[in-house]
Formats: structure tokens, sequence, C-alpha cells
């Protein structure tokens, strides 16, 4: 806009100088009065100095004299009427950029900005108009965002109060279903009855599951999981023997536990309702380029598979793929619950069919202290040089794990020392009488204690008192193996990855 | 046959619930405040209180506390509400078990019994840990030689621990063996009840000698 002006003002200019030359005649043999003539027709020092040069008698004045001389002119020229296009242009733009900005502003979300309107001209009517309209705008999303939350509130409100009567159903029902004296008609109304008081408490349970992630209390507990442990139980309390599971042993992943097995009965339940058996269940850890790990799991069946209209739809609430079908025995609300849980882990669910038939559902969380080989628990180790025969040292060495466990702080701190001295990074850890313990007493329970200058004393008297010989690692059990390496895991935190296993 | 005192104010609740409990086998008296709960259990005693936490006057929390200051009295909450602090208040106020509102007869059935089992005797010497002294066959506990009072769960608790010391149990295998939960029940119950106990038996609650936890992996016993 700019440019334009500043091409109008020299339009402009370029016509008022055009004219003035036309006329120039008139103007020389016009009578004006004293003081306008030299307005007019220029101060006389001026002339004097225009004249001299092209009255100069012959040779004529030479050309490029005159070109300068006129290029000198239009030169001075074009920069006063450039700048003062400039100057009377700048008043105009500013504030329309201002408004622009804030135009962008507001697209972005921020419904609060205004701008002080300045004096009282078309643009200052146009920035009080804006502010108008932005603070209606406020308003209106304010609003909307108030019925919304009224509306979820009321759903949970509405769900808690019918726990109440449901109270006194649900523990009556059954006396009514049960009754011997009940027959025909009556004991048909009475089991009746009963499915649906039951039903009517799962739905309240899942509504009132749901409230909770719409107000954001909902809050996850994670904890080490041992996915395949997780898994397996999942189906054995539900009865669920025909399921088969393939999740690596000693999988370990941070999930909060509960959660995780909701989302799991959830898809396997739908597999089974919905679809067809054999219905399996994979689970196996992905690298992820970005975020690191991550658990993915699988749930499949071999049944007619997805009609994919309803795949967009299905973790919709309430949301029935067969609508010709009589409704299930479900809430309509355990897929949308069960997608909720996979987002408050920060992970997803993803629907689809096999390529072989069937349905296939693909969780995938972040795998946080997952174990990245995915392994069964392995223990790497070899022997060092034993100072006295009563302890041995269990040194790991290898590229990113470094472990030492000995009963001996003497020998500890020597380890460290030359781990230290070779530029390597070796994690010392003192173990207590109780793992000296651990293979007498069969019991799976060892304490790890970081050596440092200040326990190092203190464990030094401790181990004085149980000068027991250690147990060799291949003497230990699977699952004290796999204690020992949950330990130094815990120990070591996140970043202590890389353990490796038994040879 | 055991008697259950159910307080619970909504009426069509109560007279389920009772209904529910007697088909059951159990006795039941009945209380629809606080305030009346207590005066029963002065006057006749109940082999275990199910107490709804919202109760108009005095409310559950309270009476919970007042029960527990005076008996060891095995108290299951109702709860309409699984909500984190109603639950985590009921527990610190000495609860042992709860269940949510509305419940199956035969999940309460399973509770109750279970909280009933806790309080099984069986023949042992009594047992020595430092300033700690426990009796299996008298189900007595005494610390620096004053008995010490536990509720059924804290007893239970400190028996299955100290049944295994120095051995580590994860806060899924207490709720198996003390509270007999079969799902993927709520740690809180037994991190609630550690607590509890740590403040009755421990000389400093801050740096345990007999309840000790492994970070990361759950409680243990000692070692002392």
């Amino acid at each position: 806009m700019r440019m334009r002006l500043i091409v109008a003002f020299i339009v402009v200019a370029l016509l008022a100088a055009l004219a003035s030359s036309w006329f120039h005649t008139l103007i020389e043999s016009y009578h004006l009065p004293a003081g306008l003539r030299e307005v007019v027709m220029g101060p006389n020092w001026l002339r004097s100095v225009v004249h001299g040069y092209a009255g100069q008698s012959p040779p004529r004045p030479v050309h490029h004299t005159a070109l300068v001389f006129f290029g000198a002119e239009a030169g001075l020229l074009l920069a006063v009427i450039a700048t003062a296009a400039i100057a009377a242009s700048t008043p105009v733009l500013r504030p329309v950029r201002r408004l622009a900005r804030a135009a962008q502003r507001m697209a972005g979300g921020d419904l609060s900005v205004r701008i002080e309107p300045r004096g009282r001209d078309e643009l200052a009517q146009l920035v009080t108009s804006f502010n108008g309209m932005a603070a209606a705008l406020e308003d209106k999303v304010g609003e909307l965002q108030q019925m919304e939350a009224r509306a979820r509130q009321f759903a949970g409100d509405v769900s808690h109060e019918l726990r109440t009567p449901l109270t006194a159903m649900t523990a009556v029902t059954d006396i009514l279903y049960e009754h011997p004296d009940l027959a025909g008609d009556a004991a048909t109304a009475a089991r009746l009855v009963h499915t649906e008081v039951l039903h009517l408490n799962r739905l309240v349970e899942d509504l009132i599951e749901i409230s909770r992630f719409d107000a954001g209390t909902a809050q996850l507990v994670t904890d080490d999981t041992d996915v395949a442990a997780v898994v397996d139980r999942c189906l054995r309390t539900r009865g669920w023997t025909d399921v088969s599971a393939e999740v690596p042993a000693g999988l370990t992943v941070r999930l909060d536990r509960r959660r995780f097995d909701i989302i799991l009965a959830n898809l396997v339940g739908n597999a089974l309702r919905h679809g067809a058996l054999p219905v399996t269940v994979t689970a196996g850890l992905q690298a992820d380029g970005h975020g690191g790990p991550r658990l993915t799991v699988d749930v499949r069946d071999h049944g007619d598979g997805l009609p994919p209209s309803a795949i967009p739809h299905l973790f919709d609430r309430f949301f029935k793929a067969d609508t010709a079908r009589a409704r299930s025995e479900g809430s309509g609300l355990g897929l949308a619950i069960a997608w909720e849980n996979a987002r408050l882990h920060g992970g997803r669910i993803d629907a689809g069919n096999h390529q072989d038939g069937g349905a296939i559902f693909t969780v995938s969380l972040p795998g946080g202290g997952a174990e990245l080989y995915g392994g069964g628990p392995r223990l790497r180790y070899g022997r060092g040089r034993a100072v006295n025969r009563n302890t041995s040292c269990y040194t790991e060495c290898m590229a990113n794990t470094r472990f030492s466990i000995s009963t001996d702080p003497a020998i500890q701190k020597a380890i460290k020392a030359h781990a230290e001295a070779a530029g390597l990074d070796v994690s010392a850890y003192m173990v207590t009488a109780a793992i000296a313990q651990m293979a007498a007493d069969d019991a799976a329970s060892a304490v790890f204690t970081p050596l440092d200058a200040e326990n190092a004393s203190a464990l030094a008297e401790a181990a004085e008192m149980s000068p027991a010989p250690l147990p060799a690692l291949e003497d230990l059990t699977a699952e004290e193996q796999h204690l020992v390496l949950r330990v130094m895991r815990s120990a070591l935190g996140s970043e202590g990855s890389g353990e490796a296993g038994v040879a | 046959m055991a008697t259950v005192l159910l307080v619970e104010d909504d009426p069509a609740a109560r007279q389920g619930l009772e209904l529910a409990l007697r088909r059951l086998g159990y006795g039941v008296r009945a209380a629809e405040t606080g305030e009346a709960a207590l005066r029963d259990v002065r006057d006749a005693a109940a082999d275990v209180v199910v107490l709804d936490l919202m109760l108009p006057g005095l409310d559950g929390f309270e009476v919970c506390r007042r029960l527990r200051r005076d008996s060891d009295i095995p108290v299951i909450m109702l709860t309409a509400r699984d909500d984190d602090l109603d639950i985590v208040g009921g527990l610190e106020a000495g609860a042992d078990d709860y269940v949510v509102k509305p419940v199956e007869p035969r999940v309460l059935d399973a509770r109750i019994r279970a909280v009933l089992r806790r309080t099984v005797r069986t023949d042992s010497p009594a047992e020595t840990y430092g300033e700690l002294v426990i009796d299996r066959g008298s189900l007595i506990v005494r610390r620096a030689g004053q008995d010490v009072s536990l509720p059924p769960t804290e007893l239970r608790l400190l028996l299955v621990l100290s049944g295994s010391p120095r051995q580590v149990f994860s806060r899924e295998q207490l709720l198996g063996l003390v509270w007999e939960h079969d799902y993927l029940g709520d740690s809180r119950l037994v991190d609630a009840c550690v607590q509890r106990l740590r403040a009755k038996i421990e000389a400093d609650t801050s740096q345990p000698r007999y309840i000790q936890t492994v970070r990361g992996f759950g409680y243990r016993f000692g070692p002392v």
C-alpha cells in the first residue's frame, strides 16, 4: 500500500510539474503582484542562477551540463516527494498493521486482545468496531465453554445420584431372582429385573469413569509392570482361557496396571463378543524414532472384521457399529474408556482390519522404563580375582553396562578406582548380608546399596558380621536373577538400560 | 453367626442391605445416623461395622475415628464415590476395607468374611523383635512392655509381614494375603494400613525399624 501511495504522489507531482511547464508562458506574461510574482516565478537569486546558466551566450550550454542540472533538480524533487509520501502514509499504515496483528492473535486463540483507538477518524472507528467484535466473540465462546462444562458436570452428577437407588436394588435383586416360590411369569420378571439392574450398575460405573476423564480428575498411577504377568492375569481372572497371548518374558514397562487391564479387557471382550475365535494378544517393544521405545499390544480376532464406515467412529461414546443388532451387554462406553485410558498414558489405540481377515486393535503406549532388548532376564558376568576365599567379585563390563556386586567394600573401592583410571563407568553395589542369606532362605529378596564414601565404612562393619560365602550368580533362580535385574534398573533409573542376560 | 452393625441413612438402601445381609446369614442391627451407631456399639457388641461415609450429622469419617478410639472392631466403609479423597480419608480414619455402592451382596459377604478371618489365632510361641513382642496364640502385641491395641487388619498385616522376616512383599501380594482382594485392587489400602501400623509400633515413624519400605518393591519386616 505504501508503494501505491508513493507512486500516486510521484504521478501527482509530475502532472503538476508538467502543468506548470505547459502554462509557464502564461505565468511569465501575467502581471502578478510583487510578492506573489516571486512565489510563482521563484526567488530572484534562483532565477539568476538558472538563467545565468541557460542564458549563456554561444556556445549554447553543453548538453550534459543541462542534463546534470536537470537530473539534480529531478532527483531532489523525487526525494522530497517520496519523503512526503512516506510521512503521509505512516500514520495511516501503522494502525492498519496493528489491526492486522491483533486479528492474527485472535485467530490464534487469544480472544482477549484489544487495541487503543487513537483520534477520531475512520481508522479509529474501525478499531472501535474491531474491539466490539472481539468482546462479543469472547463472551460467546466463554458461554459455550460453560455450557459444555455444565453438561459434563450434569452427566457426572446424575450418575452419582443414580448410585443411591441402585444400592437398594442391587442388594435385593438376587433375593427375588433366587426365590424358590416364584414361578412362570413372576420368575421371568425377576430374572429380567436382576439382569437389568446389573446392566444399569455397569452403565453408571462407566458414566462416572468417563466423567472423570472429562473433568480432568483421572490420574495415572504407574509402576514397573511385567507385561506378560498382567496380560495373563487379565485373561485368567475373566476366564478367557481360549485367548492366546504372545508376550515376551521379562518385558517390563512403566504402566498404570489397573488402566492397562481395563484397556485389554475391553479389547479382548469385544473381540470375543463381536469377532470370532481364535483371538490373539501379541505384545512387543518397538523403537520409536523420537520418543524412545513404545509398547505395542495387538488384539486380533478372526471374525468378519470391522465395517470400514464404522472405523472412524468406533471410539465415539455410545457408538454401536451394528445398529440393527440387538443391544450388547456392554454400556456402549467401553471403547471410549479404553481410548481415554490409552490417551492418559500418552498413547493411542488404532483400529483396523487385518489383511488376512478379522479385526485388529493396536494399543501403543510409551514404553518408559522398558528393557530395550525385550528378552528374558539375562545376566552376563565374569569372575574377578577373589581377594579372599569368602568373597567373590562379579564384574560385568560391556558397552553400556557395568555392575559390580560384592560384600567387601574394600574390593568395591578398588574396582571403582581401577575403572575410573581406565575411563570406565562402573556402578559398584554393595550386597549386604541379605544376599548371602538369600540362597539359604530361598527368599527372593535382596538389598543393594550404592557404594559411596559415606556408607562404605558402615557397610564394612556390617559385612564383617556375616562372612558367608556369596552364591554364584548362576546359582540364583531365574526369579532371583530377574529381581537383581530390577533392582539394578531401578537403582540406575531409566538411563541405566542395556542390561544383558544370563549367558 | 456374626452380627453386623449397618450404618446407612438412605432408608431404601438400608432396608435393601439389611435384607441382603440377613439372607447371607448375618445378624443385622441397623442405625440411621452416626450418633445412633456409636450408641449401639456401646450397648451391645457387634462383630463388624458396615459404615456409609455420607451420613447426616456426624459423618462416616468421624464415626470411624471414634469407633477406633475405643475398640478394635472391624470397619468396612460403604462409599458411593470411589474418589481418592473419600477412600484415603476413610482408610486414615481407621477403616479396614471398603466397598463401592452399589455393591452386590456376594462382594460384601466376601469382604465381611475376609475381615472376620483376620483375627484367627495360631499356636505359636511369642516372638520377640527388639522391643516388639508378637504372640500369635493370643494375638497380643506388646511394645516396650505395653500392650498395643490393633484392629484386625493392622494385626493381620503385622502377622503376615513378621511371619517371614526380611522377605519383601509387594503391595499386590499384601492385598491378596491380608485383604484377600482378587482384582487389581487399591494399593492405597496397603499404604494407609502401614502408616497406621507404624504410628502404633514404631518409635520413630520417619525411620521405621519394624515395617520397612523397600523402594520399588513393597514392604518388609526388619531386619531389626
